[in-house]
């Protein structure tokens, strides 16, 4: 402490105006410093791109082609192999795989992200109410009992259990002109609610060593009540830990999505998914290449990408990197 | 160490019950187990179905029902056709008698169907688990002692590649190339549907060949995550203030990596053995799937076509109980090979 008291009254004004070129710069917030070391990161920059790449390919496709076209079928040309005019050919019933793997990339990132931004609601207030109440009454064992029944059940097996229970229950939907099947939103919900408990844990552990710091204390002492004590001045500090798990989520929902399609329990025909693709080219069987291949790629160059930019991520969010 | 013990196996009952009780309640939502028997010829009548339906229980609410499949109702009457004048003993036993109920569609005991199949998954998940162990002990290991090197950065780079892979891509792109094209070049191609003739006893060779491609697809999939796991664990204890005492102290090299590198760097790797063992018996539903593996996941996708019910709980007992207990043991493990943590 005094060496830090001499040095600090060793530093003039002007000294230290001519030092602060040097100095790193203290105005610079958390983010932009993250920021900072992720662009630094260069197999996070190459996943970025390739989700950026996806993304346009689903987005700029479908003002290319119309959903109509995705489900336009031309019987007289079953399996064709790609040609100049079909890049990927066609499918099983005669319908355009390109324009297929836009309608089914759309389908399928949708899931995947919605899926992922549920299962971050879910957990991070599971978390924060269990990390907060612990030690104060019995909400955080319930919710952390709540936790271990969840993770001892096999989770491709409860997501199966769960979207049986539920399908033909309900009906398809109408937005923008395009019919989905309910079917769609269950399995978001589903994926949601039998992947959050990674998610309470870490912000639960996060809560647990943040409350007892003395800002904490401060606040509390001045009157701020719980809420604003969780969500202001706890919650910021589980966020990088929360943003990597979300991208993570974001991966393991959209393979989650595809097993589902493959054992037949997916989103239903016609609307396409890459992982209901995958399905219908594995019974059409395995030669006709094509039919295969597109989706699968699709698919393994988003959970790579997603990788790719989570571990850029978890370094750049990382604190005890401070001054990298 | 003996207290901790009882205190978490007794933990573990209430957990099952609840668990048991959740999940059997949503088996009653999936469907009716009885739609089966509607495509009998000739059809049962309505008077036949409800019969059976009051044979079976189904018409019981659903907590009754549960306690049927809990201990049974060989000590109640069954009332067959509802006005009281075909009174007849249940013939459950109940789980906790080690009955788990017929399958509807077979009429076989539930948990005969499982320990049919239950081998067939593990002849499928341990080698492959255990050839994956290896490799990512060796090679993660080798990446991480030579850190920074171009071998080191390929790994690094090629794991997280494989690691993105899905299990659909690799195994079709196997078929494609080791199954199907193999004959068109002239090479003997491998199989890739079922199990071939017998059993693994009778024919071991026709069992093998058909291993090979799954084991093979299932290995690179996995092996990516656990060498990035082993190479990182590897480098945290390297940079311990424990490793240089031990060279300080003028400890071999290899002496350091083997015996107290490796072996705190293994603790973590202990760790995730427990949580992903048991999910073998599970994760293997999309590969069975796929290369017509007559396993516990292929019997779990028909059994929940069918709304068999009995088989379902079945499956889905055993192994969230498979999880719980290797929880456990992944504990227990870990006190013993870390004298630092000691449960009280």
């Amino acid at each position: 402490m005094t060496t830090m008291g001499q040095a600090q009254s060793v530093l003039t004004t002007d000294k230290i105006t001519q030092l602060a070129p040097e100095l790193p710069r203290r105005s610079q917030s958390n983010l932009a410093r993250s920021m900072r070391r992720l662009r630094k990161h260069r197999m996070a920059i190459a996943g970025a791109v390739i989700l950026l790449l996806i993304a346009l390919w689903v987005i700029v496709g479908s003002f290319i082609f119309t959903e109509q076209q995705a489900n336009t079928i031309d019987a007289t040309r079953l399996n064709e192999a790609p040609s100049s005019e079909h890049p990927f050919g066609m499918d099983e019933v005669g319908r355009d795989v390109l324009i297929r793997t836009v309608y089914g990339g759309q389908i399928s990132l949708f899931i995947g992200v919605s899926a992922a931004a549920l299962e971050i609601l879910v957990g991070t207030m599971i978390g924060l109410a269990a990390g907060y109440f612990s030690g104060k009454n019995i909400i955080d064992s319930v919710l952390m009992r709540l936790v271990e029944i969840m993770l001892s059940i096999p989770q491709l097996m409860l997501v199966l259990v769960i979207v049986k229970m539920t399908v033909g229950k309900i009906t398809s939907f109408t937005i923008l002109g395009r019919e989905f099947s309910s079917v769609m939103v269950i399995i978001i919900i589903v994926i949601a609610l039998t992947s959050w408990m990674q998610v309470a844990r870490i912000v639960r552990s996060t809560v647990l060593s943040v409350r007892e710091q003395e800002y904490i204390t401060a606040a509390r002492s001045v009157g701020v009540n719980d809420f604003s004590i969780v969500f202001r001045h706890i919650l910021p500090n589980c966020l990088s830990p929360i943003i990597v798990a979300a991208t993570l989520g974001v991966g393991a929902a959209i393979l989650l999505e595809a097993y589902l399609g493959f054992l037949g329990l997916g989103v239903p025909a016609p609307t396409a998914t890459w992982g209901s693709m995958l399905s219908a080219a594995h019974d059409e069987g395995i030669l006709t290449w094509h039919l295969w291949l597109f989706p699968g790629l699709f698919i393994v160059m988003t959970v790579l990408g997603i990788n790719f930019l989570g571990d850029g991520l978890r370094d750049a969010l990382d604190p005890k990197q401070l001054n990298a | 160490m003996g207290r901790y013990l009882v205190r978490r196996l007794l933990q573990i009952v209430p957990l099952l019950f609840i668990l048991s009780f959740g999940l059997f309640w949503m088996m009653n939502s999936i469907g009716d187990p009885l739609s089966i028997f509607a495509e009998k010829r000739p059809a049962p009548t309505g008077q036949q179905a409800e019969e059976m339906r009051r044979r079976l229980g189904l018409d019981k609410p659903i907590y009754w029902q549960y306690i049927t499949w809990l201990i049974g109702n060989d000590w109640q009457l069954v009332d067959v056709r509802g006005d009281g004048t075909l009174m007849q003993h249940g013939t459950r036993l109940g789980v906790l008698r080690g009955d788990w109920g017929l399958s509807f569609v077979t009429k076989k005991p539930a948990f005969q169907l499982l320990s049919d199949r239950l081998p067939n998954t593990l002849i499928l998940m341990l080698p492959q688990y255990l050839i994956v162990v290896i490799l990512a002990l060796s090679i993660g290991m080798y990446s991480a002692l030579h850190q920074y090197t171009r071998f080191d950065s390929f790994v690094t780079s090629t794991s997280l590649i494989l690691y993105s892979i899905h299990i659909f891509l690799i195994s079709l792109l196997a078929i494609y190339f080791f199954g199907i094209q193999f004959s068109n070049w002239g090479l003997p191609p491998l199989p890739f549907n079922g199990t071939g003739d017998g059993t693994i006893f009778t024919n071991p060779l026709s069992w093998i060949s058909h291993l090979i491609l799954p084991t093979m697809c299932l290995v690179v999939i996995q092996v990516g995550g656990y060498i990035r796991y082993v190479r990182s664990s590897m480098l945290d204890v390297m940079g311990q203030d424990y490793i240089r005492t031990a060279r300080a102290k003028g400890v071999s090299e290899n002496q350091v990596v083997l015996g107290h590198v490796l072996k705190n760097a293994a603790l973590p790797l202990v760790t995730l053995l427990g949580t992903d063992l048991p999910l073998l018996l599970t994760g293997a539903v999309v590969t069975e799937r796929i290369f017509g593996w007559p396993g516990m996941g292929q019997l779990f996708i028909q059994s929940l076509d069918r709304s068999d019910y009995n088989v379902l709980m079945a499956i889905l007992m055993v192994a969230s109980l498979a999880v719980i207990l290797f929880q456990l043991f992944t504990d227990i493990a870990y006190t013993w090979l870390d004298p630092r943590i000691r449960y009280s």
